[in-house]
């Protein structure tokens, strides 16, 4: 009697429980048929977009595109998604983790396409569209394995040095360095006239700054690295470029040129350090003149690209794939959310916003334009010498997954050591290992 | 109570655990059981299709060096955050043991940290310990050369350590003054009677009757340290260079940011594994003393 009672309790506790987990599982099924017969009955489509929210790119904003999106489209209602930058480096992982709760938007922004499009979640555009005429170049320049997920809408200058200019006449400085030996020369007689020669951070800052210092060259002397360390016919220790990078920015830590206690200063603050007049020069992507022009200093900023072996100026830009936000395969309505894709970036009025509030440069001819601040017209006569490639995103074939890890280790040991940090060799092995081991 | 109505309240207690046990099953042994399951798989978090790979992720891991430093950096932490947040508990506990008006005000003062979220208290301290931080604004004032307390690859594996003393310590002094209050006074008047000094007094009554909350404490501890991550995260990013990275979060590395979500899986339940062992030994030998110095 006792086992028998037993046996029901427990067998109800299990149904229980099954019922419970396919109750969560099933709820999206469910949802998704009643939101598909509702949108059947109002003729009414429903999508969703992740968007990425920075200091720059506020939820706030967000909603104002969706709200001139939606006037323009009557019948298509957008839910906003959020993808917080400050959670996490990588719009990606949460991509990742709602693939994993079943809850996908349908439109992306701000994620690398390689990985996602090799596991088939990306739905391919219509190369035939008559919008995507409008994009500057080759539009099949951002194609993945032959397919388009994407378009390059804007450049996104990553490797830029921002500059104090009142710290640089104070210090004689009268022309911007090209090389890394007149950046050395350059750091050297700030250091001497009392500055702090250049800030920099902790968090992901580190692997920005690596990604950018031994691109700069690399991207020309090899744009396709990275098909040929797949391919086995390089390794990062046999890279010159690697080696040199490693070893410039190991003397610069060395020669005492970078701000003490960089590693524990946070992102938010470096920027504020900055324009607080605390160094003279600040290696940050293009996202930070929005910042600069929004900023009240008594001083003015200039810029330049960071430099390379014998100064051929070389622009580390980032576009890898496309910028376009992306749509997602299993959308219900993907032409919908590539309305969307294309009104974000190349609407006149909202796409040149969202070009000025992260301080991009648009890629559409004719180009958005937006009124820029004197930064940003430093930096647009810079983007001509863009290259669309560079170690972390695309260098013939994509950068391997997670790359941007092993390059923020390496780039806080750097900063933390410099050259006790290990040789060249032994630190670019760390890439080659890192590499191996996704094998 | 009789042989029926006691198989009745049985046959209730299996049915009101229902709910419980539902959502326990759903959130922990659940995920427990597919990670475990995931490890045997080569499969990015992306893919609809996973390709099935036997033991490879297991063995991978006894090899990864990244893993292997990573355990060794949480051991760092786990080994003597334990030692040194109950020893620090024991003695606050048995300083401000008593019957004073102000016993509560220091129970409550030492659980206070224990309420803050990890998050929130990464924050804090890493207001209080970065480079141009409150703690060397204060020392600058004094003359004293700021310390890269969470920049330096030397001191930030410290810094974390303390924090995270620091948030424990109160939580532990809470339980070994509950454990406190539960000796007979008698026992000291005794002892008392019989010439027996204060060190004696705690280590012939005190610590034996302490035994069963060491044990709630020093397991409580040891796990908590052992998956360590949200104030490391928030604090260091489990840098600089690698330095603070603790095994979850190099599992969340790998599982998120490098695609790999099956060998980070497998990481998961190698730390569950550990965790787990290291536990069953640790109360084990724990439970074998508590039966000793009571007896």
């Amino acid at each position: 009697m006792k086992s028998s009672r037993f046996r029901i309790a427990l067998g109800i506790l299990l149904v229980f429980c099954a019922a419970f987990v396919w109750a969560s599982g099933g709820a999206d099924a469910s949802k998704s048929d009643s939101a598909a017969a509702s949108a059947a009955e109002t003729a009414e489509i429903e999508i969703s977009w992740q968007v990425w929210i920075t200091p720059n790119l506020t939820r706030t904003y967000y909603d104002e595109v969706v709200a001139a999106f939606e006037a323009e489209n009557p019948g298509i209602t957008v839910n906003i998604m959020e993808a917080d930058a400050s959670a996490s480096s990588s719009a990606g992982d949460f991509i990742k983790m709602r693939l994993a709760a079943g809850d996908v938007p349908d439109l992306w922004t701000n994620v690398d396409i390689p990985p996602f499009a090799d596991g088939g979640q990306l739905w391919e555009i219509p190369v035939d569209d008559p919008d995507l005429k409008l994009v500057n170049g080759d539009l099949m320049d951002a194609e993945y394995k032959g397919k388009l997920y994407s378009f390059i809408s804007s450049v996104q200058p990553q490797g830029c040095m921002f500059y104090n200019k009142t710290m640089f006449e104070a210090a004689g400085i009268t022309t911007t360095p090209k090389t890394w030996a007149e950046l050395d020369d350059a750091c050297a007689k700030l250091k001497a006239a009392g500055f702090t020669p250049i800030i920099t951070g902790g968090e992901w800052v580190p692997g920005l700054i690596i990604n950018n210092v031994l691109s700069t060259d690399l991207v020309i002397n090899n744009p396709t690295f990275w098909t040929d360390i797949n391919a086995g016919k390089t390794t990062f220790v046999d890279t010159p470029e690697i080696l040199e990078g490693i070893a410039n920015l190991q003397s610069f830590v060395d020669n005492g040129y970078f701000n003490k206690g960089a590693l524990s200063v946070g992102y938010a603050d470096l920027e504020q350090q900055f324009l607080s007049g605390k160094a003279a020069i600040y290696p940050m992507g293009s996202w930070f003149t929005a910042a600069e022009a929004a900023a009240s200093k008594d001083f003015e900023v200039g810029v330049f690209s960071i430099p390379t072996k014998d100064g051929r100026p070389s622009l580390v830009a980032s576009a890898g794939y496309g910028n376009a936000p992306v749509v997602y395969a299993k959308s219900e309505n993907p032409e919908a959310a590539f309305e969307l894709s294309k009104f974000y970036v190349m609407d006149p009025v909202y796409g040149a916003k969202s070009l000025q509030m992260d301080g991009l440069f648009s890629n559409l001819n004719p180009p958005l334009e937006y009124s820029m601040s004197p930064l940003q017209l430093d930096l647009a006569a810079l983007v001509p010498t863009a290259q669309f490639g560079n170690l972390q995103h695309r260098l013939g074939e994509p950068g391997a997954d997670g790359f941007f890890d092993p390059m923020t280790k390496i780039g806080q040991l750097i900063l933390a050591e410099g050259s006790k940090a290990g040789s060249p060799a032994s630190l670019a092995k760390v890439f080659d290992d890192y590499v191996a081991s996704l094998k | 109570m009789s042989g029926k109505n006691r198989k009745g309240t049985t046959f209730w207690n299996m049915v009101l655990m229902l709910p419980g046990f539902s959502i326990y099953f759903l959130i922990i042994i659940l995920p427990i059981f597919m990670c475990f399951y995931f490890g045997f798989f080569d499969w990015d978090g992306i893919r609809d299709n996973m390709t099935f790979i036997g033991l490879d992720n297991y063995v991978r891991a006894l090899h990864d060096v990244n893993f292997l430093t990573s355990l060794k950096i949480t051991f760092f932490f786990a080994i003597p955050g334990t030692l040194i947040v109950n020893t620090m508990g024991m003695v606050l506990a048995v300083l401000v043991n008593g019957h004073s008006r102000m016993s509560n005000f220091y129970r409550s003062s030492f659980f206070f940290p224990m309420l803050i979220s990890g998050v929130a208290i990464g924050f804090i301290w890493k207001a209080l310990l970065s480079y141009s931080g409150v703690v060397n604004t204060l020392l600058s004032n004094w003359n004293v050369e700021a310390i890269d307390f969470l920049g330096s690859i030397a001191l930030a594996p410290w810094s974390i350590l303390l924090v995270n003393t620091w948030h424990d310590v109160g939580f532990v002094t809470v339980l070994y003054l509950a454990g406190l209050q539960a000796i007979p006074g008698d026992l000291y008047d005794s002892a008392f009677i019989d010439g027996a000094s204060k060190l004696k007094q705690f280590t012939a009554i005190t610590f034996p009757w302490l035994a069963p909350s060491l044990t709630s404490c020093v397991i409580f501890t040891f796990t908590g340290y052992m998956r360590l991550y949200d104030i490391v995260f928030v604090m260091t990013s489990g840098g600089p260079g690698g330095a603070t990275e603790t095994i979850a979060i190099q599992t969340i590395r790998v599982g998120f940011n490098q695609n790999r979500f099956s060998y980070g899986s497998s990481l998961a339940i190698y730390m569950l594994v550990i965790i787990g062992v290291i536990t069953v030994v640790i109360t084990q030998f724990l439970r074998k003393r508590e039966a000793q110095l009571i007896s």
